[in-house]
């Protein structure tokens, strides 16, 4: 039934699953799940690739010489950060600055404590160090904001510097000097010191990893890339090692937290920006599925166990963030901008003074929610919907799993119901409404946090227990249109293979214009901007030429962080196609103004102080042709079941349809209150919703009744 | 007093469903968030953006705090004392209308200084005055006599700064431009002044669109009852805290040096008197107020104890006007921190205001080191000074430079019960602390940093070790020169002491260079603080230099205090000692000096050399006594001062103290220390000296007091145990 077409495959490797799935050219997804494999990850990888052969009735061979493009999220490197399982690495700094890392800029003692914790001064702690203060060495030299030497490296502190490291067992160097990215001849110099003296080590250099301004954030991206560069080599040359030997002929693309995959061997040199490879694998998934429906704004949210995760699509690209935090320390690389919020289907409800509290504490996994049956006692959110009847404890994962359904009924009456004198239906109908409140009041702050209206987004749901809630926290916020992708159990696998590659440089370089009574883009030479971006474009177009793809293929977006003079807020505007001339400068500057109005409000801006130009990107995207997705093919719905469900909101038993997703026919509309259920899933529609079926298998929910078939 | 203040009409607390108040509830904090977010996207200025020295909070219409954001803390306690103060001057006259936003500045109106620039905003709804909204800042430059507005040779307050009385900058949603014009010729740095000026109205106005929207969706009396019931709900935890503490009087005393005009010592007495389910601080005995700006008003006052409060009794509960109401303050008129007008207070933040939060650190913190369910929230105190730097001039292309350098953040935490201080730590009263990177500063300005980094020995020495506090050093670059303007204190008051028999960590310095050398010659010469503080014609410019010129091939160099230690130093394991040691926050010198552990040639303790050393240095803290009793084994809970079954202090060696209600000091062993004994960043006022206080029988370090010559201890702790009660049972393990 897949013909003999060509093949694509996306894996991604959860704490619990490996989720793998195949398009074949005909665009008919099929996804399935394998327990990961801890300590031998590939292995897991593998038999996700049998057990997918198995399912389409092909020898696993086969499979695998057919596949042209095997696309990888990972989170290998986040793994090993959080664990401390990187390389023993040393680090070399500037004369009187090898405490920068150590030091922070204090922001480390503050990592993971929520705003609620802030105030909690014993909780605070500094995290623990990647690179302890004896793997650190100084060595005389000094650069300025310039470039300007003003103290030649000493070559022999240098030589002693990497010889003790060496002695201490250091397997992994991390050289970041003052303001290398400005004149890395120091950093470089040391780098060969180190060749020379350790062939063997592996090095980063803070000019070439992350070119930025800022000392503390590039030193620690240089440091971290150290740290996880030989383990993560290590094991992506393990699991492509695997994948050859059983017959995989094609590429091997990585996921990267950039905006993209990249080829594996371009990763493996550059574990840090692997990051937030896992759910930055479902943003981008958003991304493919958002520009093949023709949604330019999307809310991605992707909510499971113990977490929600939301990112902004923003006229058709996601938004990236060049800071953000990673095993307790603060990186400038850019990143897909993704906001962690510890709230998800396992977050515990309590009664505290009389007032009901949902979080941040999650029973997580295990012991998971009281019904799981696996020990918690505490309620949850899952089991709030339990009791509602939203999840059904009988057909949970496609019934592989049964739920108890007495217990956390009794649950939610010990802990919530009757301290709040409630009844236990409406106990769980508050648990429900709280978290959706919450969530819809995280998706606000983002948005309008960042000078947007949520009501222009349409909202993607998908993680295991975004489809239950994503109604009602999407009515909460005003929005209008749901999407919960077809894809959304394997979302991230999804988006491992539907994924762009993409390659971004960037450099970090002063230019001031404007001043007094001049036009803003007066005294910014066009030739100079023209100079940097050839330079910068030249190696995203050659490392994406390298990744196979051909020129027609790519797509270069070039941009420029902008901001007032004395603000300290940069906006990163885009420039418009082709040459960098002074129209291109004007442009820019006249959508820098604009942009900045929306986002702070008019006349938030000092025109007056001139503005300045602070960092210069290129991004290179190479669209390897890949097929799209295409729906399943059922023809007739079948007749739905029933089930009494409390709904939240009108806080009433009601008789609920219950269809099967999978049984829907494209095209199928139906009206909540309704339940949709997936093996994998549970979606609930509420009062005066409408869902519909898109051809390509993805279930769209219109909030406010109107037709939700109709294009963006 | 606090608790007086609270007494305007407002709705009562109606029943409303626990889950609509959660609901609501979680929107008021999400306003908050979003009012700090747009003011720090809005202002431009590094205090705001890195330091985040600023606030915002939401209030009742009589002032009374229902949210404060997660930054300084300082601020918070405070705009409600403003909004007050607006209440009676144009509430009386009907003058608060829907659309106006007041500006105030004034000290003696609700502002800590006059730099803490407030605008607050009614907030109304069908014509009804609900609420306010307000944000504090604290600007760069508000005009007076000196860059900063730190007016070091000040001796009234009408020279300090503009003096904002309560203004309203927008009238019914237009900007006042001729008032905006006239604060805006007053100021060296209208720039800044002007974008911090408009954060505050754009989050203002934030906080007042989300209201309105909450007040259309679910009724204004709704909304209100939450707020309410918010308030209600941290007063009824906050008391119950209170009850799980044993009444009692728990005293601290800080000093601070020199006024602006001469290096007089000053100090704040603190008694926190605890009887059921309230707290009154008690300031009687402090100095009268100085003549130049290190004074603060009540405003500064208040939020300074509140300062200490929170984090401490209140760290789970949230912090809004409940946790005020059972607290009162009785401060006499006329002193350091309740300073009479015309006294100047613009140094009241970083002078008088953070004395008062060391010993409201020091006394709360010995109140809750009482009581075994709380006594991990006990800290020594953390970096117990500050060092303000300003530097101005002219910029590499010739535009004018100011700026206020806050890398004095940067000093040692406190040390607690289970864990050191941490090493750079922040100061106490920012949650969310954070400096700038040394490329920002110098990208910004013309300056050249010659290093920052952490300086060995500044960690007070103890069971658990005060953190370590970093230093720097930096020149003028690519400029002629640049103007200075350097106060602080703790240069000579060790004011981040110790807890449990910690020593107080190491004080502050402020030096100069003067040298006419080649900047790479600097570089190579002056790379960590041992390089300048080991040179011979380094000078030591004291507390409060005030302003002076650092030209081409001077250096300029400052370090803080590091945190206080936790617990006697001889008791710390010597392992963890050895890692100080290999780490470098420790030399292996003074880990023999303060802590007894000798160090073999590969680092690791010497168990022998050790014990042997140990001995030595409890027998000279008998002053030449013999040790009745072996010191306790390393285990237990670790507090110095126990509380036995019979209600008597006793230490962990199982000496008798005497009775929990009186003054333990009196029953313990007590000699006066050189400071060069307690490490090598430890100096005294002329005026101070250090006591120390050992068990009778085991030598173990009971506390440390830095004291002034010609006064008597502090008795610190009196407990008055409720004869029917169960105190006892609370308070032993």
């Amino acid at each position: 039934m897949e013909g003999d077409g060509p093949i694509y495959l996306g894996v991604d490797i959860g704490g619990t699953f490996t989720d793998l799935i195949m398009i074949p050219r005909n665009g008919r997804m099929k996804a399935v799940k394998t327990l990961t494999t801890p300590g031998d990850l590939e292995t897991g990888v593998l038999s996700a690739v049998r057990l997918m052969a198995e399912t389409i009735g092909i020898a696993p061979r086969d499979l695998l010489q057919r596949v042209e493009i095997f696309g990888h999220g990972t989170t290998q490197a986040t793994n090993a950060l959080i664990e401390r399982k990187g390389t023993r690495t040393g680090l070399i700094t500037t004369r009187g600055f090898g405490d920068t890392i150590g030091l922070q800029r204090l922001l480390g003692l503050t990592v993971g404590l929520s705003a609620d914790q802030l105030g909690w001064y014993s909780k605070r702690r500094y995290p623990e160090p990647i690179v302890p203060r004896t793997f650190r060495r100084e060595v005389p030299e000094r650069v300025d904001h310039a470039g300007r030497v003003l103290l030649a490296l000493d070559e022999g502190a240098a030589r002693k510097a990497v010889a003790e490291l060496a002695a201490a067992g250091v397997k992994a160097f991390a050289v970041a000097l003052l303001w290398s990215f400005r004149n890395p001849a120091h950093e470089r110099r040391i780098g060969e010191i180190i060749r020379e003296t350790c062939p063997d080590a592996y090095v980063t250099l803070s000019s070439e990893i992350s070119p930025i301004i800022g000392e503390y954030e590039r030193t620690a991206a240089t440091v971290l890339n150290s740290y996880l560069a030989p383990s993560v080599a290590g094991y992506l040359g393990r699991v492509e090692g695997v994948l050859r030997e059983s017959g995989f002929r094609g590429k091997f693309y990585i996921l990267n937290s950039v905006g993209g995959v990249m080829p594996a061997r371009e990763a493996a040199r550059k574990p840090v920006l692997l990051l937030a490879s896992g759910p930055a694998g479902g943003v981008l998934g958003s991304l493919q599925l958002a520009k093949f429906l023709g949604y330019r704004n999307v809310i991605t949210t992707d909510m499971g166990g113990t977490s929600f995760d939301v990112s902004l699509i923003v006229d058709g690209k996601v938004l990236i963030s060049s800071s953000h935090e990673a095993g307790g320390y603060h990186l400038n690389t850019p990143m897909i901008d993704i906001r962690a919020v510890g709230a998800g289907g396992g977050s515990i409800a309590r009664v505290e003074n009389g007032l009901l509290r949902i979080g941040p504490e999650s029973a997580g996994a295990k012991p998971g929610p009281v019904c799981y049956g696996l020990g918690g006692l505490l309620p949850t959110v899952t089991d709030a919907n339990v009791v509602l009847g939203i999840i059904s404890s009988d057909n949970f994962l496609g019934g592989r799993m049964k739920l108890d359904r007495k217990a956390a009924e009794e649950a939610i009456r010990r802990e919530i119901a009757e301290p709040l004198g409630l009844c236990v239906e409406e106990a769980a109908a508050g648990i429900v409404r709280v978290v959706d409140a919450h969530m819809a009041d995280i998706l606000r702050g983002i948005t309008i946090g960042r000078g947007y209206d949520p009501r222009d987004f349409v909202i993607f749901a998908y993680g295991g227990a975004g489809p239950a809630h994503c109604t009602g926290f999407g009515s909460e916020l005003g929005a209008r249109r749901i999407v919960i992708p077809a894809t959304s159990m394997v979302h991230s696998a999804y988006g491992a293979l539907a994924s762009d590659i993409h390659e971004s440089r960037e450099r970090s370089l002063l230019m001031r214009g404007g001043g007094g009574r001049n036009e803003l883009w007066e005294g910014i030479d066009a030739v100079c901007v023209a100079e940097v971006f050839a330079e910068l474009d030249r190696h995203c177009l050659a490392a994406i030429e390298d990744a196979g793809i051909a020129a027609r293929d790519t797509m270069l977006v070039r941009t420029i962080d902008m901001r007032y003079r004395r603000q300290t807020h940069d906006l990163t505007v885009v420039l418009p196609p082709g040459p960098v001339g002074q129209d291109t400068i004007r442009a820019a500057v006249a959508q820098f103004e604009t942009d900045y109005e929306a986002a702070y409000g008019r006349g938030a801006g000092f025109r007056e102080a001139g503005i300045e130009l602070t960092i210069f990107r290129s991004q290179a995207t190479g669209r390897p042709r890949k097929p799209e997705l295409s729906g399943s093919g059922a023809k007739t719905a079948g007749r739905p079941g029933s089930r009494n469900v409390f709904d939240p909101i009108a806080r009433r038993w009601v008789p609920m349809s219950v269809w099967q997703w999978l049984d829907l026919p494209a095209g199928h509309r139906l009206a909540g209150p309704a339940i949709i259920e997936h093996p994998e899933t549970t979606v609930y529609v509420g009062a005066g919703h409408i869902a519909v079926l898109h051809p390509a298998g993805h279930l769209s929910i219109d909030l406010a009744g109107g037709d939700p078939a109709g294009g963006a | 007093m606090i608790a007086s203040q609270a007494s305007t009409s407002r709705p009562e607390e109606t029943a409303i469903d626990p889950i609509t108040f959660e609901v609501i509830r979680h929107k008021l904090q999400a306003i908050t968030e979003e009012q700090g977010l747009t003011l720090k996207r809005v202002s431009g200025s590094p205090v705001v953006t890195e330091a985040t020295d600023f606030n915002n909070g939401l209030y009742l219409a009589d002032g009374s705090i229902v949210t404060m954001g997660p930054q300084v803390i300082f601020h918070t306690g405070t705009m409600t004392t403003v909004i007050r103060s607006i209440i009676k001057d144009f509430g009386s006259r009907g003058d608060i209308q829907e659309g106006d936003m007041f500006i105030l500045n004034d000290p003696y109106r609700g502002a800590v200084h006059q730099p803490d620039v407030s605008i607050v905003a009614p907030v109304f709804y069908q014509g009804r005055h609900i609420a306010w909204a307000g944000s504090c800042a604290h600007q760069l430059d508000v005009g007076g006599m000196s860059f900063g507005s730190w007016a070091y040779a000040a001796t009234d307050v009408q020279q300090e700064a503009m003096l904002l009385t309560g203004l309203k900058l927008i009238e019914g949603g237009r900007l006042r431009q001729d008032i905006w014009q006239m604060i805006m010729s007053m100021t060296r740095l209208p720039n800044y002044l002007g974008l911090d000026f408009k954060g505050m109205i754009a989050a203002n106005n934030v906080a007042i669109q989300r209201l309105i929207t909450l007040f259309q969706r679910y009724g204004a009396p709704t909304v209100e009852a939450v707020m309410i019931g918010e308030i209600n709900a941290s007063e009824r935890r906050f008391r119950s805290r209170l009850r799980e503490i044993p009444d009692g009087i728990f005293r601290a005393r800080d000093y601070i040096e020199h006024d602006g005009h001469a290096n007089r010592l000053y100090e704040v007495c603190l008694a926190v008197h605890k009887a059921g389910e309230e707290l009154v601080f008690d300031l009687e005995g402090t100095s009268a107020q100085a003549p130049g700006f290190i004074n603060c008003t009540w405003s500064g006052l208040k939020g300074a104890l509140l300062t200490g409060l929170l984090p401490i009794l209140a760290p789970d509960i949230r912090w809004n006007e409940g946790v005020l109401k059972p607290v009162t303050i009785n401060a006499p008129e006329g002193i350091l921190c309740n300073a009479k007008w015309p006294a100047p207070v613009s140094g009241a933040t970083v002078c008088a205001v953070w004395i008062v939060m060391n010993v409201s650190v020091s006394a709360l913190s010995r109140m809750v080191g009482c009581v075994p369910g709380l006594m991990h929230e006990a800290q020594a105190v953390t970096k117990g000074q500050m060092s303000v730097l300003t530097l101005g001039g002219r910029n590499r292309d010739g535009e004018a430079y100011g700026t206020l350098l806050l890398d004095s953040m940067a000093g040692g935490g406190g040390a607690s019960l289970d864990r050191d201080g941490l090493d750079g730590s922040g100061d106490y009263d920012v949650p969310r602390p954070a400096i700038a990177n040394v490329e920002a500063n110098e990208a910004l300005g013309p300056i050249l940093y010659l290093f920052r980094s952490f300086v060995p020995d500044t960690g007070g020495a103890g069971r658990r070790r005060g953190g370590a506090s970093t230093g720097l050093a930096l020149l003028p670059y690519d400029v002629d020169g640049l103007d200075a303007m350097v106060i602080g204190h703790g240069v000579e008051v060790p004011n981040s002491i110790g807890l449990s028999g910690g020593l107080p960590g190491g004080c502050a310095c402020h030096l100069l260079r003067r040298s006419s050398e080649a900047v790479s010659s600097l570089l190579q010469k002056y790379h960590d603080a041992g390089s300048l503080l080991e040179d011979a014609e380094v000078q030591d410019l004291g507390a409060k230099p005030g302003g002076f010129r650092i030209g081409p091939g001077d250096v300029f160099a400052y370090l803080f205090q590091g945190g206080g230690g936790y617990g006697d130093p001889l008791q710390r394991d010597p392992g963890l000692v050895a890692r100080d040691v290999a780490l470098g926050y420790v030399t292996s010198h003074w880990a023999a000096e303060l802590y007894g552990v000798i160090l073999d040639a590969a680092g690791a303790p010497d168990m022998t050399a050790t014990a042997v050393k140990r001995r030595e240095i409890r027998l000279s803290r008998l002053g030449g006594g013999e040790m009745k009793a072996a010191p306790s084994a390393n285990s237990g809970e670790g507090r110095a001062l126990r509380i036995s079954p019979d209600g008597h202090f006793c230490c962990a060696c199982g000496a008798d103290l005497g009775q929990v209600d009186r003054n333990w000091k009196d029953m313990a062993s007590c000699r006066t220390v050189e400071p060069i004994l307690c490490g090598p960043h430890l100096r005294l006022h002329e005026e101070l000296e250090l006591r120390e206080f050992s068990c009778p029988q085991c030598a173990a370090l009971l506390e440390l007091e830095v004291c002034r010559r010609d006064e008597q201890s502090l008795w610190n702790i009196e407990l008055h145990l409720r004869p029917e009660g169960d105190d006892l049972k609370i308070i032993t393990l």
